[in-house]
């Protein structure tokens, strides 16, 4: 099984999601996320939930939570 | 005979086979393309190819002293922004503008003797009296430093001869017989003309400009500067003109605008960098899209780099994809822009003094939104606007737009000055970028994702 590289939390109105993704791009009124060069999930901009905290540092919407090379 | 082996082997072009039936310069799209290609798969980026056509930029390395009491020397890696008109937007205030005519660092700052293990031995925000800041590649930046301490480092580059009269305020002139009266002046000695950035005292309050012209016919001495200011210049103000100092907003929006101007429009990328931990965020995780570890602030317990030494990183993160370029606009650490806005706890509007001032500049939207137009209501007359020196965002989205990268803006109404910072750092994904501001800073903060920059 091919070890993971990345994960990336989102926020959505519907919850929270880790995806085994490393990248993500906006394409067509989404957010494309892709692992490598495969599609591993599509949402709609509007359906992401963001915040910020007093720092700055960001609490929801799309965040990498765990990087490796 | 037998058949010399090809140095490269040129694999079938996608844009189409070659017809070797015609005249050679019609395959040069074909040739180019695959020529292309065998420079990507050689450095592991398939998107350099994007790259290739970017045109060069002039490089310098100056070796300097600082105003330190024990001067220290100072290596300053610079590329030249040559004069160039603004091209490809979609708002027309923002095409055809005059932009260009600098020196601007090649990197992020760092401390005199940074290396690539080292921040340089000195306190970050109290590095000593006359200490300037210097620039090198694959180095620690200067980060956890106030914007005063920033401008101060920048501005201590080259002791007092940064600085016109070494930094004494000097009565303007006036020049009796020219055009513009609030913008024009005679400086006491062509010797005072060291730099583009100048502060007039007029009324009590400073004005910070951009000198647009030094010298006319039969005038050595005469300076333009351009936004006027609010009254004829008389020798009751006084000025003093600096060499080395702070990245500006017009110097910054020159940078974005040459990245729309001579890429962008052209299909090409805007410069990527260190906005996810490490590479960027549009970039598969591999160690050949990464920049290297910046040790004083390596990975956490949960990511394997964050900060980056600085120009680290693939070709893509220089501002026209080659060597020759400027690094690391898009990401890694924050950089503190000389731009300060005050907040009447209802609005933003630029601080007295600044290019611009008094004029609001709260943006629409929700804070962390992304931006869809920039600021844009000075008609260019003669290739100058206040556009380029407010750089501010007036259209804001949650997607944002392509032709600002979807970048972000982060902004706070409580009242407070706030100064500017750009590019983003190495945690903002998408919303990092040239394009991407963050209002939410006052002058005093002091944090490990911050740092700043020079230009001359």
């Amino acid at each position: 099984m091919e070890e993971v590289k990345q994960q990336i939390q989102i926020d959505t109105v519907a919850g929270r999601e880790v995806l085994d993704a490393d990248r993500y791009l906006i394409q067509d009124g989404n957010y494309v996320f892709l692992n490598g060069n495969t599609v591993v999930r599509t949402v709609p901009i509007e359906d992401i939930v963001e915040e910020y905290d007093e720092a700055g540092e960001q609490t929801k919407g799309i965040i990498t939570i765990f990087s490796r090379t | 005979m037998a058949m010399a082996t090809p140095k490269f082997n040129l694999e079938k072009p996608a844009a189409g086979d070659l017809d070797w039936d015609v005249p050679l310069n019609r395959n040069f799209d074909q040739i180019d393309s695959a020529l292309i290609n065998v420079m990507g798969s050689q450095i592991g980026d398939p998107t350099y190819d994007l790259n290739l056509r970017s045109p060069a930029l002039l490089n310098r390395v100056l070796r300097i002293k600082d105003g330190a009491s024990t001067p220290n020397d100072l290596e300053i890696h610079q590329v030249w922004i040559p004069f160039f008109r603004s091209a490809g937007f979609s708002q027309p205030n923002l095409n055809g503008l005059l932009l260009g005519g600098f020196w601007v660092d090649k990197y992020q700052a760092c401390q005199p003797l940074a290396t690539a293990t080292s921040r340089g031995g000195l306190t970050p925000n109290s590095p000593g009296a006359g200490v300037g800041a210097a620039c090198k590649p694959h180095v620690v930046p200067w980060t956890d430093v106030s914007w005063n301490t920033a401008r101060a480092a920048l501005e201590n580059r080259g002791g007092a001869a940064n600085k016109s009269a070494s930094g004494t305020p000097t009565p303007c002139t006036m020049y009796a017989t020219g055009d513009h009266p609030k913008a024009e002046f005679l400086v006491d000695s062509v010797d005072h003309l060291v730099g583009r950035h100048v502060e007039i005292v007029q009324g009590g309050t400073t004005y910070f400009r951009r000198i647009i012209k030094a010298g006319k016919f039969g005038e050595a001495k005469y300076v333009r500067v351009f936004p006027e200011l609010p009254a004829t210049i008389t020798t009751d103000d006084t000025y003093t003109i600096i060499g080395h100092h702070m990245i500006t907003p017009y110097e910054w929006f020159s940078l974005a605008a040459w990245a729309m101007t001579f890429r962008y429009r052209h299909g090409l990328q805007y410069p990527k960098g260190n906005n996810d931990y490490g590479k960027d965020i549009g970039d598969p995780r591999a160690i050949e899209y990464e920049g290297l570890t910046d040790p004083v602030l390596a990975g956490d317990e949960t990511h394997e780099k964050r900060r980056c030494l600085t120009g680290s990183g693939p070709l893509s993160w220089s501002l026209n994809g080659r060597a020759d370029g400027v690094w690391d606009l898009n990401g890694n650490v924050w950089e503190w822009n000389f731009q300060q806005i005050v907040s009447d706890g209802v609005n933003l509007s630029i601080a007295p003094g600044y290019p611009g001032a008094g004029t609001i500049v709260t943006p629409p939207g929700t804070s962390g939104q992304r931006i869809t137009a920039m600021y844009d209501a000075d008609a260019p007359v003669d290739g100058l606007s206040l556009n380029p020196d407010i750089c501010l965002p007036t259209g804001m989205s949650s997607g944002g737009s392509a032709e600002f990268g979807n970048d972000g803006c982060w902004w706070n109404l409580d009242a407070a000055t706030y100064a500017a910072d750009r590019g983003g750092r190495w945690s903002y994904g998408l919303s990092g970028g040239v394009w991407a501001v963050i209002l939410t800073d006052v002058p005093t903060n002091t944090v490990n994702y911050r740092g700043f920059r020079g230009a001359f």
